[in-house]
């Protein structure tokens, strides 16, 4: 059972970014896995049998109901890293993050974007929305932990991302990683072709 | 007679966009007049005897207007309007170009415009309304307006600026927390019973708060008792009873908005059974439950402009629904919101389209949602999903955006929403 763990989902949700852990989940299923999401609230630690652990992007208002919280789950959740577990932040997780330490970049403002961006992720092309104003870089890794400024389904329209970056977390669990999807082949390959489409508009309106 | 000349242009600009677009709408004209004319908006919109009327917030705006002016025409008003897709600035300078005089002057006793809630901050500042109606503050159009809490504040701006009446949203801790800024000593309140929002799946929509609950203020006019379109209300002490042409909650709460504020407009004039029975009256706004027959079949349009119509409009979905076209149009700007709509009630697809066709089509796919076919160009598939045999169940549906709806119409040959005057 692969878990994948949500922290206050229902305050980080502002602009679908939860949708990562749903699109990670039915990969990972349609790829023969089992696989649950566990829903961090208010009050509550981190499960010790989490594999990948998501923070998403909030209003300010949920941000400023989450501040005690945050503090009491970043030592903790700076230990799961540091023992290897995977780590995802999105648009304002992300920046909250970086202030935590646990990405590097600066937040020094600047004037804001909101458009579509292409951006390199170690020679990578990830396709997002980004709506911020702050230096940070728009997409890093750092060992299993992925930081982006790109909000949203992020993972939806770039999959190969989300495959590889899923067969390394699940290696380093010492997991078979399968070359092959079983069950869900069709879904997979629907959803490639729509992915192509996705892109062949979005690149263009990121290039404007 | 200064902006004389201005206005002529726009109506040549006009004159010239319909002869290369015939029956098409465009911004074009009003966006020439508001470069070279800006000051004209507030000078036409003084002009009023009885002065500016605004409908703003998230959601809801088009109906309440709707309703709103119907009920203050009923009560033998001559009100100007905005019609329903041009409530932001180029919007009311393009109708200045189809309604006011070369002297910048628009007949009628009063001005009742819906506003963005952008837009609304932005033209209060240079022309007081006498009246503000604030509808909700939902998660929306996040790609402009960045954070609920933001457009929090905007609402509260053009909260402080009304004049003579500040009727707003008991339902909605958002508009609470502009009431407790704003402090406006002539609020008054409408809602819905709370048993009735509490027994919706998805309840209004509001943005999450996140703060300890305000109390519910005193309500003025609230909805009692509400089933699929059957309505009961009290509007101040008097309880009316009416069918909404829509349904759904949200329909229920415009209602409720626009009669507190026709309460608060027409004063000791309103008439509340003769408001109940302009709302019985009402033919529904395009694209909200509307029914309309294409190909001597009965097709049902469904405008979704945010997670919450989304959300609301899926939920009230008939359970059998068969024959299914969805259309996201280039007004999407950030598809990322559609990942927030549940998608539990959506049947089968036929039909994917609109400018952002591929980015609907990937949602529906990754829940699993099975689509007949994709078709990036809307006008083929408009003509392959009327072509489609009669559904043996259920009604033939189109749910589109704002922007897919206007191209729709077009193809379709139905009037212009940009050329209707309510």
């Amino acid at each position: 059972m692969i878990n994948l763990v949500a922290l206050f989902p229902k305050h980080l949700d502002l602009n679908g970014d939860q949708a990562n852990l749903k699109v990670a989940k039915k990969r990972l299923e349609w790829f023969g896995y089992e696989v649950k999401i566990t829903a961090i609230d208010k009050g509550q630690l981190i499960p010790s049998d989490a594999d990948f652990i998501f923070l998403g992007h909030g209003s300010m208002a949920a941000w400023a109901d989450l501040e005690n919280e945050i503090q009491i789950i970043a030592p903790q959740l700076e230990s799961f890293i540091a023992r290897g577990t995977a780590f995802m932040a999105v648009a304002s997780g992300y920046e909250r993050a970086i202030e935590l330490g646990l990405f590097g970049g600066s937040l020094e403002p600047t004037e804001r974007v909101s458009k579509f961006e292409v951006a390199d992720l170690q020679g990578r092309e990830v396709l997002g929305y980004v709506n911020a104003s702050s230096k940070a870089p728009v997409i890093q890794r750092q060992g299993l932990s992925l930081g982006t400024q790109l909000h949203g389904p992020v993972f939806s329209k770039n999959p190969a991302l989300v495959d590889e970056y899923f067969a390394e977390i699940l290696a380093a669990k010492g997991e078979q990683v399968p070359i092959a999807p079983s069950s869900g082949s069709k879904n997979i390959q629907v959803i490639s072709e729509i992915v192509g489409s996705v892109w062949k508009l979005e690149r263009e309106l990121a290039s404007e | 007679m200064f902006y004389v000349p201005a206005i002529l242009i726009g109506r040549l600009v006009r004159t010239a966009v319909r002869l290369v677009r015939p029956g098409g709408g465009s911004a074009l004209p009003g966006l020439v007049l508001s470069k070279i004319a800006p000051g004209l908006l507030a000078k036409t919109l003084s002009k009023f005897p009885e002065g500016l009327l605004v409908v703003t917030g998230s959601a809801g705006k088009s109906t309440t207007t709707k309703m709103l002016v119907a009920i203050a025409r009923a009560h033998g008003k001559v009100v100007f309007t905005n019609p329903s897709t041009a409530n932001i600035a180029q919007g009311f300078f393009s109708s200045i170009i189809e309604r006011s005089t070369l002297g910048a002057k628009i007949s009628g006793d009063v001005a009742i415009l819906e506003m963005d809630e952008g837009h609304a901050a932005e033209i209060t500042k240079r022309i007081k309304p006498r009246q503000v109606t604030v509808l909700n503050v939902l998660d929306d159009q996040l790609d402009r307006f960045i954070d609920p809490a933001l457009v929090r504040d905007k609402l509260a701006a053009v909260s402080e600026r009304a004049t003579e009446a500040l009727v707003l949203n008991a339902d909605d801790q958002n508009v609470l927390l502009i009431n407790k800024k704003v402090h406006n000593p002539k609020t008054s309140w409408f809602g819905i019973e709370n048993q009735i929002i509490a027994a919706t799946e998805h309840g209004l929509g509001n943005a999450p708060t996140y703060l300890s609950e305000l109390p519910r203020p005193q309500v003025d006019t609230e909805i009692q008792e509400h089933g699929s379109a059957a309505t009961k209300a009290r509007v101040g002490a008097v309880e009316v009873s009416f069918d909404l042409p829509n349904r759904g909650i949200h329909f229920a709460l415009d209602a409720a908005a626009a009669l507190e504020s026709a309460r608060r407009y027409l004063g000791s004039s309103f008439d509340a059974k003769l408001a109940a029975v302009t709302l019985a009256e009402l033919p529904p706004v395009f694209a909200r439950g509307e029914v309309t027959q294409v190909n001597g079949v009965d097709v049902e349009f469904i405008l979704v402009q945010n997670p919450m119509s989304f959300q609301l409009n899926l939920d009230n979905l008939p359970k059998d629904q068969e024959q299914v076209m969805v259309a996201i149009g280039r007004d999407v700007h950030d598809p990322s919101w559609l990942w927030t709509v549940d998608m539990k009630h959506m049947p089968a697809v036929d039909i994917v389209t609109g400018f952002n066709y591929a980015e609907i089509a990937l949602r529906l796919a990754y829940d699993e949602i099975a689509i007949g076919e994709i078709i990036p160009d809307l006008d083929v598939a408009l003509e392959k999903f009327f072509s489609l045999p009669a559904p043996k169940s259920g009604r033939r549906t189109v749910i589109f955006s704002a922007d897919a709806m206007r191209r729709t119409r077009r193809a379709l040959g139905f009037v212009d929403p940009e050329a209707v005057e309510r």
